[in-house]
């Protein structure tokens, strides 16, 4: 998907303390998405009979290949806050502010710009995963039904 | 606490353009989480977990029944996020200031409501895949 860059004027008036404390935030959501790749990946990886028997077999491999892309990009950007973090740290205590603070205020732009993409981009995959095992659950119950 | 960029609210098009905005995408979260609920739902009621684990249907019925409570709370808050779209549209037309705050006082309480929910969600859906995803039958290892 393309991904768009918006502007996000309002950063502008953001104090460190507030940037700092979005930048907390980030790194909560992106903790919280790890544990839930290595939830949904054991659900698609272990829970396989049914998914055999739906024929959904096919699908459930790319999900798989999906997650794993997802993961690197986590990475990334995990590492990426966690500098983030940190350079403020550094900014506070340099002389230099206003040069760094403006620096620092674009990066804090583009990060912004990366993680919203990147929650989108997880959104349609968690869309995805739900539909698939969704399916996989439905049909194990109907055959139980009739069986 | 509420971290919103501290710049005084004062009552024209842009602003309201940007509450407006702000609505639209507590909406869109909202009606993500739902989605979200509903699969847990199916979920929690599949017969995907081993066998003979103490008490497993027990703790999965508390897992289900609290999410009732969540979905129930859920809908509340998409409800009044609806509404406020309103009250939003509506500030336009107040005729002193004091009413103008008192709706983007609201706004505000809103917005913390809608964080708090998803807060308590997200610690909800943590304790689902840190009971149930090391108990999903393995189907190598299980008939």
């Amino acid at each position: 998907m393309e991904k768009k860059t918006h502007n996000y004027r309002y950063i502008e008036w953001k104090t460190p303390d507030e940037m700092h404390f979005s930048s907390l935030q980030w790194k909560s959501e992106l903790n919280f998405i790890k544990d839930e790749h290595r939830f949904f990946e054991d659900m698609l990886k272990e829970y396989t009979l049914p998914i055999l028997e739906s024929q959904l077999f096919s699908r459930v491999k790319e999900l798989i290949e999906q997650l794993n892309l997802s993961r690197k990009d986590l990475k990334l950007l995990e590492n990426r806050v966690a500098q983030h973090i940190n350079k403020l740290r550094e900014l506070l205590e340099n002389l230099d502010e206003q040069r760094e603070g403006r620096e620092y205020r674009k990066e804090h732009k583009e990060i912004l710009n990366d993680f919203i993409h990147y929650s989108r981009q997880y959104k349609r995959l968690k869309r995805d995963i739900f539909e698939v095992v969704g399916k996989a659950i439905k049909q194990q119950k109907q055959k139980r039904l009739l069986a | 606490m509420n971290r919103n960029t501290s710049k005084p609210f004062s009552a024209n098009e842009k602003e309201i353009e940007r509450l407006l905005k702000e609505n639209r995408r507590w909406k869109e979260r909202l009606t993500f989480f739902k989605e979200e609920i509903t699969f847990l739902n199916l979920y929690l009621s599949a017969e995907i977990f081993q066998k003979d684990v103490p008490n497993l249907y027990e703790r999965l019925q508390l897992f289900y029944d609290d999410l009732q409570n969540i979905k129930l709370e859920c809908l509340d808050l998409t409800t009044q996020v609806h509404n406020h779209r309103y009250d939003i549209e509506g500030i336009l037309e107040c005729e002193d200031i004091s009413c103008e705050v008192f709706y983007h006082q609201e706004h505000l309480k809103l917005k913390q409501k809608v964080q708090d929910f998803a807060k308590k969600f997200r610690k909800f859906k943590s304790e689902i895949y840190s009971y149930t995803g090391p108990l999903l039958r393995r189907t190598s290892n299980e008939p």
